[in-house]
């Protein structure tokens, strides 16, 4: 039975090593040994990796590093989808890099990711549109999409997204694009989060204000500012208010269907999430929603799992991906008939 | 309160002790590799005694740094699977013995404008000796 739309599935799936966080960070697994389990646990074929996470010196590749990532790819019939670099603009606190110094910070990174083999790089806010129109005619020379990430606390019409589509409008590159994180379009603050907190002691009335700004009116960002503030105006400790404030950061509100706004160019998506319900559909982020959207609008580059569930878990990132992974074929399945 | 990055800062193996002072390995406590300028060691105590951050020194890459250096290191990163040395010249404590550990390590995530990540430790450790390198 095909889908009652007629709509079928073009993009195709993989994951991002940053769900191996902990197993990585634990010693558990190296960089290769991850290359590995993402063939051998089917979690491909698509393989996104972290610059500055995963390759030592990173921006330098050495040609013995290249080689033997690109020979790792082939024997395990993966495929490099996405880069994800880091706009370090604030690398000397307190201060920001200007536009041309933060092209300059890049640009070894997109010529890293060419030399691997990646066709995507994901850039981040701190690249402003300038600073990717700076980078344009070096992502053309090598063939290298780029875009920022679309990442709680903003939306497709945040101020700072509306100026890349302003630029992108001009331009007219299908080189830059956008990079979505599911993580912006979230229902609710996951609950193993929320149980997290309260087992390591957080104050419930701080939880609670949190919450209540996550939850209530307003724009994400300003709530991230506000329960800050509120927060230290409390007394509570810097290191109970790190640890709450980061809820803003990592999810926001958004309708699913926001993502059609800016469809044609989404160039790579990062399916964020952390835990599933009983029956097996993700407790904060609505999949069953997200991923008809997806079809719909006809999107047909790769779609990377990524667990986020490290930033206060220490479950293992191999069984949330597989987790999704059989939530997607649950919820993709119409539509592959 | 801890992080769940809280476990990795200190180890069960990396307390040493010798000719050299105190020594102490750190993990970072974030998912990828940061420039050393974000790194801020907040507060050290050995046995609920605060160590002075002036007599501190910050080791990685081979290399040594007062604290008062690190926000000029923007060149130099720690690589996330490596540790850091905190190293405390002339704190002196017995091969052996146990001592608490109490450290507060901030970051601020270059990428992330006006965040500070806020990571604290505190761990009962056996100090053992420390091999016979050249410093």
């Amino acid at each position: 039975m095909s889908s009652p739309s007629g709509l079928r599935q073009q993009f195709r799936l993989g994951t991002t090593l940053f769900s191996f966080t902990n197993e990585y960070l634990r010693l558990e697994y190296s960089f290769e040994q991850l290359l590995a389990l993402v063939a051998e646990r089917h979690l491909g074929p698509g393989v996104e990796i972290i610059g500055f996470s995963h390759i030592r010196d990173f921006p330098k590749v050495t040609d013995q590093f290249a080689g033997r990532f690109k020979d790792l790819m082939a024997r395990y019939e993966l495929t490099p989808t996405c880069l994800s670099v880091n706009a370090d603009v604030a690398i000397r606190r307190g201060t920001l890099m200007n536009n041309e110094q933060a092209a300059a910070y890049l640009e070894p990174q997109i010529l890293a990711a060419a030399k691997l083999g990646f066709p995507v790089v994901r850039t981040q806010l701190g690249a402003a549109p300038e600073v990717l129109e700076r980078l344009l005619p070096l992502a053309e020379k090598l063939g290298i999409k780029m875009g920022p990430e679309v990442h709680a606390p903003f939306t497709v019409n945040a101020p700072v997204m509306l100026a890349y589509r302003e630029m992108y409008e001009r331009l007219r590159s299908p080189l830059l694009g956008f990079i979505p994180d599911f993580g912006a379009s979230a229902k609710a603050p996951p609950p193993s989060y929320l149980q997290y907190l309260r087992s390591a002691g957080m104050p419930s009335d701080l939880l609670e204000m949190a919450v209540g700004i996550w939850r209530g009116p307003g724009d994400a960002q300003w709530k991230r500012v506000e329960f800050n503030q509120r927060a230290a105006a409390t007394g509570a400790d810097p290191s109970t208010i790190s640890a709450l404030s980061v809820m803003f950061s990592i999810l926001s509100p958004q309708d699913p269907r926001a993502w059609l706004e800016i469809m044609p160019q989404v160039i790579h998506v990062h399916a964020k999430f952390y835990e599933f319900d009983a029956a097996g559909s993700e407790a904060a982020i609505p999949y069953d929603q997200l991923l008809p959207v997806f079809v719909e609008g006809g999107y047909s580059g790769y779609i990377s799992a990524e667990w986020e569930g490290h930033m206060y878990s220490q479950a293992s990132g191999i069984d949330a991906v597989q987790g999704l992974r059989r939530l997607f074929d649950r919820l993709l399945a119409p539509f592959n008939d | 309160m801890d992080n769940n990055f809280s476990y990795l800062l200190l180890n069960d193996q990396g307390l040493r002790a010798g000719a050299r002072g105190l020594e102490i390995d750190v993990r970072l406590p974030w998912y990828r590799s940061m420039p050393v300028s974000v790194v801020e060691v907040a507060s050290l105590a050995v046995d609920d005694h605060p160590v002075a951050p002036e007599r501190i020194r910050f080791e990685i890459n081979g290399k040594s740094f007062q604290l008062a250096e690190l926000p000029e290191q923007v060149e130099e990163f720690w690589f996330v699977l490596d540790r850091a040395v905190l190293r405390v010249p002339g704190l002196k404590a017995e091969a052996g013995t146990n001592h608490r550990v109490e450290l507060q390590l901030n970051l601020y995530p270059p990428y992330i404008p006006h965040l500070t990540w806020v990571t604290r430790a505190s761990k009962a450790l056996r100090a053992n000796q420390t091999s016979q390198v050249t410093p």
